[in-house]
């Protein structure tokens, strides 16, 4: 095991027993009944239920990673767990329901964790692919990842939308203005992403961000 | 000027025609999407080789019939307030006429990233991405129809189903185009290059 194997199984195991615990004390939160979210309308079983829910769903990276399965860049880590915490305490305080730029700015944020999933993956194919399959430069890599995350926004929106209509009520949308509004958020939250992995780039070789991604048992304990 | 160059210019033309053909029916889809056809059409220009302005001539043309349908024949009002069609084959009619239009765009993001960044994409990259380039194009449409309709969104005259239909419908022809590219692609061993579309060594 060398010193990086070392420091990851140690965040796993941190992040193993801290994100469910602090999850775990929204919902202690939201049943002593002082959570804004109950004032504003969520009743309580849908805020308990999203606590156990997040607070399992958070485990299962740091034990894919203590079972040698998965091993992730920790800024992708944390963006994908900022953005679980911030889901879950905004809903707990209400703030979709108080705060009418909320939603949007969840779009933005959730777009954002969307476009590093397409880079990440982007960057993994160039390392993968035979020579005369390529991206070309950085720019090649970064205006594939805004197309590529720009999409997954309006699949978004078309299982928001089939869902309605499927089931006669406005559970996901909540008209086109909100949906267009959605989608524009998206785009924005690809562009501040793709920023980011523009600075990435500079910095970093392509094979170094793919090199992180390490799926597989066998991968992980030789560090390949 | 040679010829290739004056046609490189006309996909400019045609694609600046059918922004303004979409401004005069303030149609926000269509001017966004014959926006995306004048900056490939004047990537294309500046950066591709030669052999790619005949994709940006079928671009731009293409884009400009689905434009000028949008504004006219397949308008909402000449079908669905014409007692042509019913509201709901308006919008499988919108869908095709907007995937149409979309479809050379997705090609021409290849030629054009393939040029600009010196990029060399085959038979897995081109369909295996090219539905999701498709896709994209429907945030700068809906940008532009937030823009341009903003009154025909706020009182529901243009309705979430529409662009849900829409959008589905979207995503159905680019798969099949993708499927359909994929075995084109890999049959001829095709790769798109910084010189344009090659046939692998």
């Amino acid at each position: 095991m060398n010193a990086e194997d070392v420091k990851e199984r140690r965040i796993a195991w941190a992040m193993l027993i801290l994100c469910p615990l602090s999850i775990m004390m929204m919902f202690v939160y939201v049943t002593l009944g002082y959570a804004r979210g109950l004032a504003a309308g969520h009743p309580v079983e849908y805020l308990q239920l999203t606590c156990v829910l997040w607070a399992i769903i958070m485990t299962v990276l740091p034990i894919l990673r203590l079972a040698r399965l998965v091993s992730l860049p920790l800024w992708f880590i944390v963006l994908v767990y900022g953005n679980m915490y911030m889901y879950v305490i905004s809903l707990c305080e209400g703030l979709y329901f108080n705060m009418l730029w909320w939603p949007d700015f969840t779009h933005v944020i959730s777009s954002m964790v969307i476009a590093s999933i397409v880079f990440i993956a982007l960057c993994c194919m160039e390392a993968g692919s035979p020579k005369h399959v390529t991206f070309g430069s950085r720019g090649g890599i970064i205006a594939m990842t805004i197309f590529a995350a720009f999409s997954f926004g309006a699949i978004w929106e078309i299982m928001e939308g089939f869902t309605d209509i499927l089931t006669g009520v406005d559970y996901m949308s909540y008209g086109a203005l909100h949906t267009m509004g959605n989608l524009v958020a998206d785009m924005l939250g690809v562009i501040i992403m793709a920023a980011v992995a523009w600075l990435l780039l500079s910095s970093h070789e392509v094979k170094d961000i793919a090199s992180k991604v390490r799926l597989g048992r066998k991968k992980i304990d030789t560090n390949e | 000027m040679d010829g290739k160059r004056a046609l490189a210019i006309f996909c400019i033309i045609i694609a600046a025609v059918s922004v303004a053909a979409g401004v005069w029916g303030r149609d926000g889809a269509t001017i966004a999407l014959s926006s995306l056809a004048v900056f490939f059409s004047i990537l294309c220009f500046i950066y591709c080789s030669n052999t790619v302005y005949r994709y940006s001539a079928i671009m731009s043309i293409t884009v400009l019939i689905c434009t000028v349908l949008m504004v006219s024949v397949a308008s909402y009002d000449s079908l669905v307030d014409g007692g042509v069609m019913s509201g709901h084959q308006w919008m499988c009619v919108c869908g095709i006429i907007h995937g149409a239009a979309i479809i050379p765009l997705i090609v021409m993001f290849f030629f054009s990233v393939a040029a600009i960044f010196n990029a060399s994409f085959n038979w897995v990259v081109v369909p295996g991405l090219g539905w999701l380039v498709g896709m994209s194009m429907q945030l700068p449409k809906s940008a532009l129809m937030l823009i341009t309709q903003y009154s025909e969104l706020e009182q529901e005259i243009i309705s979430n189903t529409t662009l849900v239909v829409v959008m589905l419908v979207n995503l159905i022809m680019f798969i099949a185009f993708s499927l359909i590219l994929r075995s084109v692609f890999k049959k001829n061993r095709y790769l798109i290059t910084a010189n344009g579309l090659e046939v692998m060594g």
